[in-house]
């Protein structure tokens, strides 16, 4: 247990009654260690918040146990509080009290967390200097882009200069240049710091840039955990071509039973459409084969463009799972995901 | 360069810790919550406008009260500074009992209560007790206010500073019981929102028993009415306000020491009052409600 900061043992989180009963979180287990960036990695709605909530102390778990610092999360909360920074980024800045200046804000969870003064004023000037907030720290919160709100709810996490942080996709809603400096920020704080960060995101490629050790998890279950070379291996074996065309919406049942009689072509992944125009996404064996004979296939209909794409977080969370869309949707929803197109649209 | 400027912060790693730190973040709650409420200037200047009508009305009914009706209820005979004493500390149920659950809702509504629930290091305990505190002051501006206007406006009320010492005295010991009800309603309210329309409910029902602007005298009349309103903390404590600040009745009176018997035997709520917040947290945590508005 010393080793890790992390320990979570068959994690559980139920809502919902007996009628409509949701497992949001289901036995997860897993081992952080001291000064690893691990990266929690799932699509909207795979468990990633109600998890991090459980460790941070938020929620009380059905069932399993974790430890933060060798602390349990059911019988020590407050000791657990103590060593933890936590941060949730997707709520649009609703966790900042929005009449009060940042530096306010800053200074009163400083002054809950029995950070003293002149300690807090300090690391709050830094900080507020090292994210660009500093010309920003006496106005109203309410006056705050979301990525400014982003930013101040990162630096809250920092303030009692805590051990581990647990960040719930923290660059959500940041513009490109704000989310690479906070990347770099946290990467930092791993390396030079030895903080312990679990850090979440739907984004593959943020977290293969950052983490040390990757999970995935998809509705609410762990279904890969390895490192990022292992994580790219498995992704670099889901090969997709992307086909944008014209065409009315009683075409495409006709379009879709076409494309799957193409050999090379494994299954259609998602169809999209944007007015006129569809996008419709397919998994095959080689791009380079493929893509000709879907052009030849598809020849009587007004193509737009064919060409190879990057898989989804999606594509790749079912590969990884070793399920097939196809699958994965079973064949009715496959056809209702077609007839509602028809439907909508026709 | 600031992360190096940042690392060197953190090397100065101090905490405050035992009575100080609790005491710091009672401040920390309170003074922040001032800080919001300043925020919103023109609630501001509506209380005050609030202060100075009610105190005018209660005037103007003063009118039609006569003093010998007063008089023969065992009151002195000025029906301004009797209405607008019971008035002036009503305002302190309401933000005892009502108040607290209200902020809840805008803590769960804004989000703000789980970002609180992760720096919870005592049960909430501390922050609690400075929205009581702030409660508390914004109460008793309302309260000198009141009794300002009503002094202006010739109302009679007690000159002797040892007086006025026992009503404070007496005034914390009614916010000390009421907040308890307050910490008990706000607790529950985590799991069930549509408590805070129950409350308000409550603090009218306790305002009517209490005798805010009338003499609870005029309910002896009315048997069932008298004594479910012997029942509520706050008719007692009224009482004794009145008595301080009207007659200059002192606490040694066999009466006072009733009613003041009366309010202390509720004391042992604050203790009930924080279990049973930690009670509704739990559950809360448990169905996921913390930012379940």
């Amino acid at each position: 247990m010393r080793d890790y900061a992390i320990v979570s043992e068959n994690l559980t989180k139920i809502f919902g009654d007996k009628e409509h009963r949701v497992v949001a979180v289901d036995h997860v287990s897993l081992k952080i260690k001291r000064g690893e960036f691990y990266g929690l990695l799932g699509p909207n709605g795979a468990g990633k918040t109600t998890f991090t909530k459980m460790l941070a102390t938020l929620l009380i778990p059905d069932e399993g146990e974790a430890w933060i610092d060798g602390f349990s999360i059911l019988k020590d909360p407050i000791e657990v509080r103590k060593r933890i920074g936590w941060m949730m980024g997707e709520t649009g800045g609703r966790a900042l009290y929005w009449r009060l200046s940042g530096y306010d804000n800053l200074m009163f969870f400083a002054m809950l967390q029995n950070v003293p003064k002149e300690v807090a004023e300090k690391r709050i000037r830094t900080l507020l200097r090292f994210l660009e907030l500093e010309d920003a720290a006496d106005k109203l919160v309410m006056e705050y882009s979301t990525g400014m709100k982003i930013k101040l709810m990162l630096i809250r996490a920092l303030l009692h200069n805590p051990e581990i942080l647990i960040l719930d996709e923290p660059t959500l809603g940041l513009d490109v240049e704000s989310a690479i400096k906070v990347r770099n920020f946290l990467r930092r704080l791993a390396d030079e710091l030895g903080k312990t960060i679990l850090f979440t995101s739907h984004n593959m490629h943020e977290v293969e840039q950052l983490c040390d050790r990757i999970a995935i998890i998809n509705k609410g279950k762990i279904i890969f955990e390895g490192t990022p070379r292992e994580i790219r291996e498995k992704v670099e074996e889901v090969k997709i071509v992307e086909i944008t065309l014209i065409a009315e919406d009683s075409k495409m049942a006709e379009i879709s039973e076409k494309l799957e009689r193409v050999n090379l072509v494994k299954e259609v992944t998602s169809v999209e459409k944007m007015g006129t125009i569809y996008k419709i996404r397919v998994s095959v064996d080689d791009h380079y084969t493929a893509i000709p004979e879907i052009a030849s296939a598809l020849k009587d209909y007004k193509i737009e463009s064919i060409s190879r794409s990057l898989p989804t977080l999606e594509e790749a969370f079912l590969k990884i799972a070793g399920v097939k869309i196809e699958e994965s949707l079973n064949n009715s929803s496959r056809k209702r995901m077609w007839r509602r197109i028809n439907i909508e649209h026709g | 360069m600031s992360m190096d400027e940042f690392i060197e912060s953190l090397k100065e790693d101090r905490k405050v810790r035992g009575t100080k730190s609790f005491l710091r973040r009672v401040i920390a709650s309170w003074y922040y919550q001032i800080k919001i409420y300043v925020s919103y200037k023109m609630n501001l200047a509506l209380e005050i406008i609030d202060i100075v009508l009610s105190a005018l009305i209660y005037y103007y009914i003063g009118f039609l009260v006569s003093p010998e009706d007063l008089i023969k209820l065992g009151y002195s005979p000025d029906y301004i500074a009797f209405a607008l004493s019971g008035i002036a500390l009503s305002r302190y149920i309401w933000t005892s009992v009502a108040r607290l659950a209200h902020k809840m809702r805008h803590e769960i509504s804004g989000g703000t209560f789980e970002s609180l629930a992760t720096v919870d290091f005592d049960n909430f305990k501390s922050w609690l007790a400075g929205q009581v505190l702030y409660g508390f002051t914004w109460s008793s501006s309302v309260f000198i206010g009141t009794l300002l206007v009503g002094y202006l406006l010739g109302a009679k009320f007690s000159r002797n500073p040892l007086i006025w010492l026992q009503a404070v005295l007496i005034v914390i010991l009614i916010v000390a019981v009421h907040s308890a009800i307050g910490v008990m309603a706000a607790g529950m309210y985590i799991t069930h929102k549509q408590l805070e329309t129950l409350l308000v409910l409550m603090t009218a029902v306790i305002e009517f028993f209490g005798g805010v602007i009338y003499p609870l005298a005029l309910l002896w009349n009315y048997p069932i009415l008298y004594y479910i309103a012997l029942l509520i903390p706050f008719t007692h404590g009224l009482e004794l306000f009145r008595r301080t600040i009207m007659d200059e009745t002192w606490i040694t009176d066999p009466e006072m020491l009733f009613h003041l018997g009366v309010l202390v035997a509720f004391l042992p709520l604050i203790y009930l009052s924080f279990k049973v917040y930690e009670h509704y947290l739990t559950v809360a945590k448990k169905k996921g409600l913390l930012s379940t508005y």
